[in-house]
């Protein structure tokens, strides 16, 4: 009966199937199949690339040539220049009789707005401040009947601005009307003779006078604000209400006297400042400026490039290059690269089937990667040039 | 064979040291005398013409003229000396001479000195060498194909020029032209090349030199600290 299989012994023998494993050591176990498996891969990977590599290092440098060609390289021309700011001119109110003191009253201009003839600049200490032509003689205060250039230049003034008078010479009521309207566009009225000086104001053209203080002048008879005083603002002695820019900013450049023969005016020329470029022409050429002894500017001329009012980039102050580059002649030439020198002597290496020939040549212009040579009888169009 | 003469510097703290000695044969003689100082000047080595574009564009033919500090500051200028003392320095500059300090200079006259020697026939080898004459040639057409006329058939000068501006024009010309022939720096090339031959061939008596001339400088420099001249300035 299997009933004596359950003694002692056989719960001891069932016991002894039934014993857990111990799991502990299992992790070890599987760390060193994890590194084992890594180990492969890894042996796998430098074997592999040990097989790759002998192929590789059995490859050749292949040797690259170019074409001798015949073309036109063009020759440059740099010089370094700076942008110069634009001539200025202050516009100035004067006190008239019974002002104490220059106060903005308001400003009828802003920073950046033209100004020509015609126009009103501001008003101060009540006065208004008129643009005459620069031709107009001013310089004295004009009462009714009397003569001269100065009052005919302000006719013809009047008459351009759109108030029609007869240029006589005199100022006679047809030039006082034609004043006052001037005045009243300005928005405010003309002064009488028989104002006081605080400014009077005629009722009609009755007395009506020319004050020569409420009238200011641009060079040029153009301009640009550059800055104005605001309203409320007290001038200085000097008077002065705002500063014109008269003429543009432009870029100089000195070149020395070989230089400069690449810039005549009208060339055609690149300027460079930073990521900035600009094609424009050359629009002056100084007279020869010898060097002063204490200066870093060589002796040459100065090239004079027009730039027009707000060219991104290129602010007064900023230095620049400008590139001329010259039309040449057709000539062998070979890519720049291939030019090599020894000695201080330039050569080429020209291919002829299996060998290299060295050849001295002479570099006459480098231009767009390209290198002019002289005509050279080792040298033909077709040729094959070795490049480093 | 720069080494073999007195370098600029050199060649001002023996020129002082040789001042001040003739000051102290003066003051021997009763007369109060002080030293001039001031900076000395170098001119550019034109051997072969103008041979530095930016040298020619600022000065033309003109060589450039370097500052070599000198040992002394500048003194004021010096009020007229009577009769009397006129004669004791004109005695004295006789009697000092050069005080024993040697004349290691190029190009002075009559120098027969092994330097100047072998300068004089590296000169000579150097104008009838291949490569010279090819490059003298090409420069010389080129410079003519330029309008530009040679003072002299061996020269490297030009006809005058009317004006600065067309000087610093035949100068940068002329340097362009040497820079189309091979470079400007060919004929210096050369010439140290046949100099270098020499120097070899006389390296003995070149050695001596040298010694004589470290010992002249050296000698300067104690008679200038002996008057007073500080290390700084030496």
């Amino acid at each position: 009966m299997r009933g004596s299989d359950t003694g002692p012994k056989a719960e001891a023998q069932l016991n002894s199937a039934m014993r857990r494993v111990q799991r502990w050591w299992l992790v070890p176990l599987v760390l060193v199949l994890v590194l084992a498996g890594l180990g492969a891969a890894y042996w796998a990977g430098i074997s592999s690339a040990a097989g790759a590599e002998t192929p590789q290092a059995t490859q050749q440098t292949v040797p690259v040539s170019a074409a001798v060609e015949r073309r036109a390289v063009t020759k440059q021309v740099i010089l370094s220049g700076k942008v110069v700011a634009g001539a200025q001119s202050a516009i100035k109110a004067t006190p008239g009789v019974g002002i104490a003191r220059l106060v903005v009253t308001s400003s009828a201009k802003s920073a950046g707005d033209e100004l020509v003839p015609g126009q009103l600049v501001a008003v101060v200490s009540g006065r208004p401040l008129l643009i005459l032509p620069s031709g107009v003689p001013l310089y004295r205060d004009i009462s009714p009947g009397q003569s001269g250039p100065d009052i005919k230049g302000l006719q013809e003034a009047l008459n351009a601005f759109g108030f029609p008078v007869a240029a006589t010479g005199t100022f006679d009521a047809g030039t006082q009307e034609g004043l006052s309207s001037w005045y009243r566009a300005a928005g405010s009225k003309a002064p009488t003779t028989a104002a006081d000086g605080n400014g009077g104001e005629a009722p009609s053209t009755a007395g009506v006078m020319f004050r020569w203080q409420e009238f200011v002048q641009i060079p040029g008879d153009a301009g640009k604000i550059a800055s104005i005083a605001q309203p409320g603002t007290v001038l200085g002695e000097d008077g002065v209400v705002a500063s014109v820019t008269i003429a543009p900013d432009t870029i100089v450049a000195r070149a020395d006297v070989l230089q400069a023969e690449s810039f005549p005016v009208g060339a055609p020329v690149t300027v460079h400042a930073g990521s900035a470029v600009l094609d424009t022409k050359v629009s002056g050429i100084s007279a020869f400026i010898p060097g002063a002894p204490d200066s870093s500017d060589i002796p040459g001329k100065d090239i004079t490039l027009p730039l027009a009012p707000g060219t991104a980039g290129l602010g007064a102050g900023q230095t620049v290059t400008v590139t001329a580059t010259t039309e040449a002649p057709t000539s062998l030439a070979v890519p720049l690269i291939a030019i090599r020198q020894e000695s201080g002597t330039a050569f080429v290496d020209v291919e002829t089937g299996s060998d290299i020939r060295r050849v001295a040549v002479t570099v006459t212009g480098q231009a767009d990667g390209w290198a002019a040579i002289a005509d050279v009888s080792e040298v033909a169009v077709g040729d094959h040039v070795r490049l480093p | 064979m720069s080494s073999y003469w007195y370098s600029d510097r050199e060649n001002v703290i023996v020129n002082t040291a040789v001042a001040f000695l003739i000051y102290d044969c003066v003051e021997d003689a009763g007369f109060a005398v002080g030293p001039q100082g001031g900076d000395g000047k170098a001119l550019q080595d034109r051997s072969y013409g103008q041979w530095s574009r930016s040298i020619a564009a600022r000065n033309g033919f003109s060589p450039e003229i370097r500052r070599i500090p000198g040992v002394l500051d500048a003194q004021p200028e010096r009020s007229p000396v009577t009769a009397r003392q006129q004669e004791a320095e004109t005695k004295c500059y006789n009697s000092v001479g050069r005080a024993g300090f040697p004349e290691l200079l190029q190009g002075l006259a009559g120098d027969q000195s092994i330097q100047n020697r072998i300068v004089q026939t590296s000169v000579a080898l150097t104008d009838r060498d291949p490569e010279y004459l090819s490059y003298r040639r090409a420069w010389e057409d080129c410079v003519a194909a330029k309008g530009l006329k040679l003072a002299g058939s061996d020269s490297w000068s030009f006809q005058g020029a009317g004006s600065k501006e067309e000087e610093v024009r035949m100068a940068l010309l002329d340097v362009q032209c040497k820079d189309s022939s091979g470079g400007a720096q060919i004929p210096y090339d050369i010439l140290a090349q046949y100099e270098a031959a020499q120097m070899k061939d006389h390296q003995a008596e070149l050695n001596e030199v040298a010694d004589q001339k470290a010992a002249s400088v050296e000698r300067a420099k104690q008679v200038l600290r002996d008057h007073g001249v500080a290390d700084a300035r030496l």
